[in-house]
């Protein structure tokens, strides 16, 4: 068996988990969640769940992971065997592998759209939109979109033939991820990480400082249309929307997304810390870091640069459609009017890029991890058997992109399990390892010390609201989701079944291979 | 790291102090009859289309109408109908709607009067104002307070603490 691997330095550890956590969310799905949802009094539930759910939930998943490693556990099942040692426990760790598996093969996809639309600013390669009037440019890059990705829905005559455009950057995205995780840990992952992280801050705050200063674009024709109109929009708070309740789910699932928990990918990113590496302050400089990129970077960028070019009716509609129309559809038709647009328009594209493969490269992880310890692959080889089946996977997304494929793995994998996830964890180490042992393994070679009532936040309070987030969500979404009430279009329930299928079929592999791991392995936790 | 909480809960209670300097939210929903005489809004049916819609022609007293209207919806029940044109204008004397195919708003049977002072009771503008607030920058300061705060403490926590920043495994 190889030599277990570790982090090279802190630096890289913290940028290499912090660049797990910053992904598309913090610079698309952020900016219109807190639009959406009571603009500046958002902020409200937002850091409330911020402090109640998401930093406690992360300290739970270091801690896991960093006692899961010292047994050279690298994954879930493992570290719950080796937290509770009941024969059943590992069973519930599947579920770590499952979404993290099953998100990558989605998210590499999405991710290798910021790499083309990179590549496409870069060459000047979008529709030239010159003289054409705002409204009917909508359309026409919505078009570009949706034949780049294969979802041509015949109202215009696409602009792509065929997908083999974006299949190519999809290949070249797969293999850079796969580059990265070949390279090891701290030979791939932190290295990378040392490179891309600074970078993507840099270029987050150049393209931050550049909208401030955009003003008022055409003060002439639109002097209502402003940067700070568009900051506005984001932080005037409407305090109606507080007595609402989605809006507190919103924002208890968006600091969940943000931050990558429930995905069990900071668990594996621990499991490679020495057992008196400092976790609890580490984990709060990564939170920190992803803060920093979603409130400041990620709330500066897209709805004010819409804004001031659009106007807030414009952008309000755009924001509705989601964070892809904002990010893919309404960026190039403003980049195209911006001094040196085509760099701008770069730089964005790429930011979201490293943002997604900082991301992406920590959903293989725990997999990676999986078979070396388990089934005693060598490190490449457990590269190239899992690089083999994410790249298998990711045609079905491709090739169904347009029937909601994708959608449908993200809402049970990229969103349901997650919650369920952060909720066995949190019973696990919190009620069942004892909140005693587990408070005293967070501790362990702390660098500060944290306040006790995070104790009991961690006990009592953060199962609480996980449970009330996964009933209010059963019942508003879960269960109509579930039924397909709400499918648009009836012809794409066959395939919305086979998304369900396939994520089945990838469970119940998981499942079989830790039932074979542990009657092939026998551990020893004494 | 208490010193953060505090810091983080009493930046959230100053920026509640600013919810009094203003009343209005971003979005502003207005029921029709509310509307009218307040911006004082002139709606008129301007003409039956082949599709069954209807097109709404509405004149603002300039001296009357808010400032900086950014978005102006129609409601008709639950349907939304956004404005066609007229918005260009800081000050928009004059914006046009286009119902939906089918929707005549005098045969939509809730009894409204677009060219007369009655209207549907469940139809009301919605009215966009985009001017920051005070409370808006207030949230926006203490946003920005509280994640610079957080990353700044912690950051120096790391690179003074007992295992450094660059430090090697």
């Amino acid at each position: 068996m190889e030599k277990r691997e570790e982090w090279g330095s802190r630096i890289g550890m913290i940028l290499a988990m912090a660049g797990n956590a910053v992904g598309l969310g913090n610079f698309l799905r952020f900016p219109v969640q807190a639009a959406e949802n009571g603009g500046g009094a958002f902020m409200i539930p937002y850091f409330v769940s911020f402090f109640i759910l998401a930093i406690p939930l992360m300290w739970v998943e270091w801690t896991i992971g960093r006692y899961g490693g010292h047994y050279k556990h690298g994954s879930m099942p493992g570290m719950f065997d080796a937290l509770i040692r009941h024969p059943a426990a590992k069973y519930f760790g599947v579920i770590g592998l499952f979404t993290s598996t099953t998100i990558m093969i989605y998210y590499t996809y999405i991710e290798s759209w910021t790499l083309g639309f990179s590549f496409f600013a870069l060459i000047d390669g979008f529709p030239d939109l010159a003289g054409v009037e705002t409204i009917r440019q909508f359309p026409i890059m919505e078009n570009f979109l949706k034949s780049y990705q294969g979802a041509y829905d015949g109202t215009a005559e696409p602009i792509f033939k065929s997908f083999w455009t974006s299949y190519g950057f999809l290949i070249v995205t797969m293999g850079l991820n796969f580059y990265v995780l070949y390279k090891g840990i701290s030979g791939g992952i932190e290295k990378f990480a040392k490179i891309a992280m600074p970078l993507l801050l840099a270029f987050g705050i150049f393209l931050a400082v550049y909208t401030l200063t955009l003003g008022t674009p055409d003060p002439i024709n639109h002097p209502e249309r402003s940067v700070w109109s568009g900051m506005a929009f984001i932080w005037n708070p409407n305090f109606e929307a507080l007595s609402s309740a989605r809006i507190w789910l919103a924002a208890a699932g968006q600091v969940f997304f943000t931050l990558s928990v429930g995905m069990g990918t900071l668990h594996a990113y621990a499991s490679y810390l020495r057992r008196k590496n400092d976790i609890a302050l580490s984990g709060l400089a990564t939170a920190s870091i992803n803060e920093f990129s979603e409130v400041i970077l990620g709330g500066t960028i897209a709805i004010p640069i819409a804004v001031a070019f659009f106007g807030v009716v414009q952008t309000q509609i755009v924001a509705e459609g989601g964070a892809y129309d904002l990010g893919f559809v309404s960026m190039p038709i403003i980049f195209q009017q911006l001094p040196a647009g085509r760099l701008i328009g770069f730089l964005w594209f790429f930011l979201l890029f490293f943002a997604g493969i900082t991301s992406s490269v920590a959903m293989a992880q725990p997999l990676i991890s999986f078979l070396k310890e388990q089934f005693k692959l060598t490190h490449g080889r457990a590269t190239f058997v899992i690089g083999i089946l994410i790249f298998a996977g990711v045609h079905l997304v491709v090739l169904f992109y347009d029937k909601g494929f994708l959608d449908e793995m993200d809402y049970w994998a990229g969103t349901f399990a997650l919650v369920i996830l952060a909720l066995i964890e949190v019973i696990v180490l919190a009620w069942i390892f004892g909140i005693d042992n587990a408070w005293r393994e967070l501790n362990y070679g702390s660098d500060i010390k944290i306040p006790i009532f995070f104790k009991y936040i961690i006990k009592y309070v953060t199962p609480a609201y996980i449970i009330f987030i996964l009933i209010a969500w059963s019942v508003q979404d879960a269960i109509p989701t579930f039924l397909m009430k709400e499918v648009d279009n009836p012809g794409d329930v066959p395939y919305l079944w086979a998304a369900r299928g396939f994520m089945v079929l990838i469970f119940g592999v998981l499942t079989w291979m830790v039932f074979a791991a542990w009657k092939k392995n026998k551990f020893d936790y004494d | 790291m208490k010193n953060i909480i505090v810091y983080v809960v009493a930046g959230l209670l100053f920026s509640g102090l600013f919810a009094s300097a203003d009343s209005d939210s971003t979005a502003n929903e207005y029921e029709i009859e509310d509307v009218y005489p307040q911006f004082g809004f002139s709606p008129e049916k301007e003409g039956q289309l082949d599709d069954g819609g209807s097109l709404i022609n509405i004149k603002f007293d300039r001296n009357a109408a808010p400032k900086s209207i950014e978005g102006l919806y129609l409601y008709i029940g639950s349907i939304k109908v956004p404005a066609d044109s007229g918005l260009d204008a800081k000050y928009p004397d004059e914006v046009f709607f286009t119902t939906p195919p089918g929707l005549d708003v005098d045969s939509y049977g809730l009894g409204c009067e677009i060219g007369g002072k009655k209207f549907d009771v469940g139809s009301r503008f919605y009215v966009i104002e985009a001017d920051l607030k005070p409370s808006g920058i207030a949230f926006w300061a203490v946003g920005w307070f509280v994640v610079l705060a957080l990353v700044i403490w912690a950051m120096y926590k790391v690179t003074t603490g007992k295992t450094e920043l660059d430090q090697k495994f």
